[in-house]
C-alpha cells in the first residue's frame, strides 16, 4: 500500500505528484505488481483534494499500462518500473551514495550535485546509452 | 416540526406554565376559603336570622373578595409574558441569530414551519387561557352573588371569564410574532409588545361597550336602580340612568331629587317616584346579551389573530 | 443533461442597489465549484439565492432542470451551510442530529451518528460552546447527512485554523467521492481551493466575470513576460484579460490559443491565483465570453 502526500508548495500540479508518487514507488520496489492501489475515497479523506484529480492520476497510469482498474474491486498493479535487479540496484545506489559523499568533500553544495547529476544524465542520453 | 417547536421554547413555556400555576393556585385556595367560611351561612345576604359566626365569616370572606380583586386585575397582566417571551422572540431571534438560514434550508417549507409552529404553540397558548377562564369563574362563583356580580360590565373580570381568555393568549402570542417580524430585533421586539399590548387591551375595554346599541327600559319605582352603585346588576351592564316626568319630560338625577324635596337625599326614592309619578330610564345591556358580548369579544380576537397570521406569513415568506 | 445550477439573467436588489445582475451561469453535475470574487462581489447573495433563501428580483434559476421553489422535494435535494454556521447556540450536538432527522426525510442517521463519533465531539454540549472548527464540522455533518444533490457552502473555512481547514475540507471531498453530489463553495482564499475544486466561478461587482472548467482555463491561459517596448508586436487579435507594467517589464495574462508571439517575450503557464486575481483586478474583462460558451459554440 502507498500513502500520498503532496507538497504544496513545489508548484507541481497534484494529479501530477500523485503520478510521480506511483511510480517512485515503483521504481523503489515498494509497489509491486497485483498490489491495489488506495480508492479514491481513501486518497481524498487525506489529502483533502478533489476525487477527480485521483482519477485523472489513476487513468494517467492506466494509459501508461502501470496499473488497472478492476470494476468493484479497486485499481491495481500491472507491472513495475526499472529493469535492474535488486543486487544490481542496491550495488548502484551504494556507489552513488559514495560519488556524493566525495562531491561533497571536494566543497560542492547539494544544487551543484544535482546540476552535475543532471548533466551526466543527459550526457548519457546523447551518448545513446540510455 | 412538533418537537423543535418544544426543545426551541420549552423554557419560556414552563416558566409561563409555573407563573400560571401559582395564579391558578392561589384563585383556587381563595374559592375553597370562601366555600368553606360560607356553608354555614347559606342565607348570607338573605335578611332571615342569621348566626354570630356568619358575621365573622362574612369578614373572612369580604377580606379575600378584594384581595382576589386585586389578584385578578394582576392577572389580565399575565398574557403579556406568553407575548414578550413566547411571541416576540419566535421569528425575530431566528432572524437576529441567522438559524433561519439552518431552519428553511431543512426539507420543511416556510409555509409549513410557521404553521406547525404558530399551531402549537396557540393551541399551547389557548389551553392555559381556557384553564384561566375556568379558574377565576369556578372561585368567583365561591363566594355567592352578593360578592361576585356577574362579570358583564366588569372590565377586570370579564377579559378572564369563559372562553375569551383562550382567545386573548392567541392574540397576544401572534401580536408578539408579528411585532418579531417586522422589528426582527429580539429585545427590541420584546419591548414593542411590552408596549403594544397594553395599548390593545385598552383599546379593546374602550371598543367593548359598542359591540352591541344598548337597551333603554323606563321603570317604576319598584324596579329602579340607585344611581351610583354598580356598573353591573342583575339586569345587565347599566350604562346610565335618567328620569322621565309624567308630562314625558326629561330630567337629570339632580333634577329628579330636587323635585322630590327629599332632605336624606339627593337622588330620587322610589317613594318618591312612585308619589310623583315619576320613572327611571335605564340604558343598559340586558343580561341576557352576555354570551353575545364573549362570542363578540373571541371574534374580535380571533380575526385580529388571522390577520395577524397572514401578515407574518407574507412577511416571512418574502423575508428578507 | 440538464445542470445542477442554471441561472437566466438572475438579478438581486437590496433597495437601490444591486447585489448581482444579469447572471447567466450554467454550472454542471457533480462538480465541485469555486465561488470567487471580493468581498461585496455577490457571492452571499448568489448562494442565498440558490438556497432558496432570498428571492431573485429579476430572471430566475432552475436546479437540475426545475425552476426553483419553495416545495419540500426541491429543500430536500439542497444543503446550505452559512457563513457564521449558524446553529441554534442552546442546542447540543444530540439535538441537532434529533432536528435534522425530524426535518428531513432523507436523512441518513447511522452516517450522521458515525461522523460525529469519529470527530469525538461531545454530544452534550450546546453548539455556542463548540470551538469554531467543531461547530464547522457539526454544520457540515448536518448538511451532508440530508444527503443532498447540491451543497450549497458560504465561506466554509473562513474562520478555521488549518487543521480544522484540512478536516472540513478532508471531509468534504470524500462524501463528493462517495455520492458525486454538485458543490458550490464560496471563499475568498484561492489557495484554498486550487486543489479541491474542479469548476471556477469568479463574480466582481455583482456580475459574472468567469465561469469554467479549471483545468481547460488554465491550459487556455498564458502568463507572457517580456520586455515593455516589445509590447505592440503581440498579436493584435490575442484576447488580453489583463496586462500589467513594472518597471522595464510587462506581463500580460492572455488566452491563447495557437496565437504565437515574438521571440522577445516568454510564456509560462499561470497558476489558479494570477489567473484568478487578473480578472478580478480587472472587471471590464468581464466582457470575455466565457470558456463554457466557447467550447458549446464549437462543440455544435
Amino acid at each position: 500500500m502507498i500513502d500520498f502526500h503532496l507538497d504544496r508548495r513545489s508548484g507541481v500540479s497534484t494529479y501530477v505528484q500523485l503520478v510521480q508518487q506511483v511510480k517512485h514507488a515503483l521504481r523503489l520496489g515498494l509497489l509491486k505488481p497485483g498490489d491495489r492501489l488506495p480508492t479514491a475515497t481513501e486518497v481524498v479523506a487525506a489529502l483533502a483534494i478533489n476525487p477527480n484529480t485521483v482519477l485523472k492520476a489513476y487513468r494517467e497510469l492506466e494509459r501508461e499500462g502501470l496499473v488497472s482498474a478492476r470494476p468493484g474491486l479497486g485499481t491495481f498493479v500491472e507491472r513495475t518500473l526499472g529493469q535492474a535487479s535488486p543486487v544490481d540496484r542496491a550495488r548502484l545506489r551504494r556507489q552513488l551514495t559514495g560519488w556524493v559523499r566525495s562531491a561533497y568533500a571536494a566543497g560542492m553544495v547539494r544544487e551543484d550535485v544535482e546540476a552535475l547529476f543532471t548533466a551526466a544524465i543527459r550526457d548519457a542520453a546523447q551518448e545513446g546509452v540510455a | 416540526m412538533i418537537w423543535l417547536t418544544w426543545r426551541q421554547h420549552r423554557w419560556q413555556l414552563i416558566g409561563i406554565g409555573a407563573l400560571l400555576a401559582v395564579y391558578w393556585g392561589y384563585l383556587l385556595s381563595a374559592g375553597v376559603r370562601a366555600r368553606d367560611a360560607l356553608s354555614g351561612c347559606a342565607s348570607l345576604g338573605g335578611d332571615a336570622h342569621v348566626p354570630p359566626s356568619c358575621f365573622e365569616a362574612s369578614n373572612t370572606v369580604d377580606a379575600t373578595f378584594n384581595t382576589m380583586g386585586e389578584v385578578v386585575m394582576f392577572g389580565n397582566l399575565l398574557p403579556l409574558a406568553m407575548g414578550m417571551f413566547v411571541g416576540a422572540p419566535l421569528i425575530s431571534r431566528e432572524l437576529e441569530l441567522g438559524t433561519y438560514r439552518l431552519a428553511f434550508t431543512q426539507s420543511v417549507s416556510r409555509a409549513r414551519w410557521l404553521a406547525v409552529k404558530l399551531g402549537a404553540l396557540a393551541a399551547a397558548a389557548a389551553l392555559l387561557g381556557a384553564v384561566t377562564g375556568a379558574v377565576v369563574s369556578w372561585s368567583r362563583a365561591g363566594f355567592g352573588s352578593m360578592f361576585a356580580a356577574a362579570p358583564f360590565g366588569d372590565d377586570v373580570v370579564f377579559s378572564q371569564s369563559g372562553a375569551v381568555p383562550a382567545a386573548t393568549w392567541v392574540f397576544v402570542l401572534l401580536v408578539g410574532a408579528a411585532i418579531g417580524v417586522l422589528v426582527r430585533r429580539t429585545t427590541m421586539a420584546m419591548a414593542v409588545t411590552l408596549v403594544v399590548l397594553p395599548l390593545a387591551f385598552a383599546g379593546l375595554i374602550l371598543l367593548r361597550p359598542h359591540y352591541m346599541p344598548p337597551a333603554e327600559r323606563l321603570v317604576d319605582g319598584g324596579d329602579m336602580i340607585q344611581d351610583g352603585v354598580s356598573r353591573n346588576d342583575s339586569r345587565g351592564w347599566i350604562f346610565s340612568t335618567s328620569y322621565v316626568d309624567s308630562s314625558g319630560r326629561k330630567l337629570t338625577a339632580d333634577a329628579a331629587g330636587a323635585l322630590c324635596q327629599d332632605p336624606a337625599n339627593t337622588w330620587p326614592t322610589a317613594e318618591c317616584m312612585d308619589r310623583l309619578g315619576l320613572r327611571q330610564r335605564i340604558v343598559y345591556q340586558p343580561a341576557d346579551r352576555y354570551p353575545w358580548f364573549q362570542l363578540i369579544e373571541i371574534g374580535l380576537l380571533l380575526a385580529a389573530s388571522g390577520a395577524l397570521t397572514v401578515t407574518i406569513r407574507r412577511q416571512l415568506t418574502r423575508y428578507p | 443533461m440538464s445542470s445542477a445550477v442554471e441561472a437566466i439573467d438572475l438579478g438581486r436588489r437590496y433597495r437601490r442597489t444591486w447585489a448581482l445582475r444579469g447572471c447567466s451561469l450554467a454550472l454542471p453535475k457533480g462538480r465541485v465549484i469555486a465561488l470567487v470574487g471580493p468581498n461585496g462581489a455577490g457571492k452571499s447573495t448568489l448562494l442565498n439565492l440558490t438556497a432558496g433563501l432570498l428571492r431573485p428580483s429579476e430572471g430566475g434559476l432552475r436546479l437540475f432542470g426545475e425552476p426553483l421553489s419553495a416545495r419540500p422535494d426541491t429543500l430536500a435535494q439542497v444543503a446550505y451551510m452559512a457563513q457564521d454556521t449558524a446553529l441554534y447556540p442552546t442546542f447540543t450536538v444530540t439535538d441537532l442530529l434529533t432536528f435534522g432527522r425530524r426535518l428531513n426525510p432523507g436523512w441518513d442517521d447511522p452516517w450522521a451518528r458515525d461522523r460525529l463519533a469519529r470527530l469525538r465531539l461531545p454530544t452534550d454540549v450546546p453548539a455556542g460552546r463548540l470551538s469554531g472548527g467543531q461547530r464547522a464540522q457539526v454544520a457540515l455533518v448536518l448538511a451532508l447527512a440530508k444527503r443532498p444533490r447540491l451543497l450549497l457552502l458560504d465561506e466554509p473555512l473562513a474562520s478555521l485554523d488549518p487543521v480544522a481547514r484540512h478536516d472540513v475540507m478532508a471531509l468534504l471531498m470524500e462524501t463528493v467521492a462517495q455520492s458525486g453530489m454538485t458543490v458550490l463553495l464560496s471563499s475568498h482564499i484561492i489557495s484554498d481551493l486550487a486543489e479541491t475544486c474542479d469548476w471556477l466561478v469568479a463574480i466582481n461587482q455583482g456580475r459574472v466575470q468567469v465561469s469554467g472548467d479549471i483545468d481547460e482555463l488554465l491550459e487556455t491561459h498564458k502568463l507572457i513576460v517580456g520586455p515593455r517596448e516589445a509590447l505592440d508586436t503581440l498579436p493584435e487579435r490575442l484576447p488580453v484579460v489583463a496586462q500589467t507594467v513594472n518597471g522595464r517589464q510587462a506581463s500580460v495574462l492572455a488566452r491563447v490559443s495557437g496565437h504565437t508571439v515574438g521571440p522577445a517575450w516568454t510564456v509560462r503557464d499561470a497558476s489558479l491565483d494570477e489567473l484568478v486575481l487578473n480578472y478580478l483586478r480587472r472587471p471590464e474583462s468581464s466582457a470575455l465570453p466565457g470558456p463554457t460558451r466557447q467550447r458549446e459554440r464549437s462543440a455544435s
